[in-house]
């Protein structure tokens, strides 16, 4: 096995593709980072959007913590899968929400969107994501 | 020296038992959606979606199963699966009933995905360097090669 992989996931770590990877990654990060933090704290903007979409109100801080523990854990670089997959989780959460609320397309499609930059952002940094993302190499 | 082949260790053996179990059972609940059964527009008026909304889930869903099941596109079709269970478990939080099983659908999903593909094992749950990505059943496979 080791003979024929470099150490690193890898080759070029400093490519281009490889900041975009990352600049993705923090945007996508940065974002959700607020959210769970408007979440947890209550604020005025977090309470109301889950009351318009009628969810529990006790609601709100367990959905907050469940989104900052998968932000954190993709910005991590060794549980970045893991945390882009429970963000998927979380994202589809979103979209299934608007579809029920009979929102617009376009707020449906918004954490579709962000879902694939979440993705994209690992995709691009990491050779091994890419040999099995979006189809096995 | 060839890739181990993921299809003749004991645990991707087990990782294609469970990913078929996690298939068969999601293509039985969107089968159930497709023909609208009594239980399915019960589910639907509770969680609060008008019936217009069935086809097109039924339709993401099994989409999702599919690229599951295949070799090629699992790591795709688990996070399709993954967002559906994602959108599972929010209506149901929303609705104040148990969220358990969507979770527990969507871990079934990884690990079957993890056991049957050592390359997704070595990004899942964490990165692991390349001097470990084979897992125990391919190693052991490889040491009774001549």
């Amino acid at each position: 096995m080791t003979a024929n992989h470099p150490n690193k996931g890898d080759p070029s770590p400093r490519s281009k593709l490889f900041w975009l990877g990352w600049t993705l990654t923090i945007l996508a990060g940065l974002f959700l980072f607020f959210g769970a933090i408007n979440s947890i704290l209550l604020t005025e903007t977090a309470t109301a959007g889950l009351a318009k979409m009628e969810y529990p109100a006790a609601s709100a801080r367990p959905i907050g913590i469940v989104l900052l523990v998968s932000v954190v854990l993709y910005l991590i670089p060794n549980t970045a899968v893991l945390g882009a997959i429970l963000l998927t989780g979380y994202l589809g959460g979103a979209v299934a929400t608007h579809v029920r609320a009979g929102d617009p397309l376009t707020n449906v499609l918004f954490p579709v969107v962000f879902g694939a930059v979440v993705w994209l952002g690992i995709f691009f940094r990491d050779a091994r994501v890419r040999a099995i993302v979006p189809w096995r190499a | 020296m060839p890739t181990p082949s993921p299809s003749n260790t004991p645990l991707a053996l087990a990782g294609w038992t469970l990913s078929a179990a996690v298939g068969i059972f999601l293509l039985f609940s969107a089968g159930t959606k497709l023909l609208r059964t009594p239980a399915v527009l019960a589910e639907f008026e509770h969680l609060g979606y008008t019936e217009s909304a069935i086809l097109a889930i039924a339709v993401a869903q099994t989409v999702g199963i599919v690229l599951y099941l295949l070799p090629r596109t699992g790591v795709l079709g688990a996070t399709l699966v993954t967002a559906y269970m994602g959108g599972g478990a929010a209506v149901h939080l929303r609705a104040g009933d148990d969220v358990l099983l969507p979770i527990v659908t969507a871990i079934l999903a990884w690990t079957g995905l993890v056991l049957r593909d050592h390359r997704v094992h070595s990004v899942m749950p964490w990165r692991t360097s390349f001097t470990h990505t084979a897992p125990p059943g391919a190693q052991s496979h490889r040491s009774l090669e001549p």
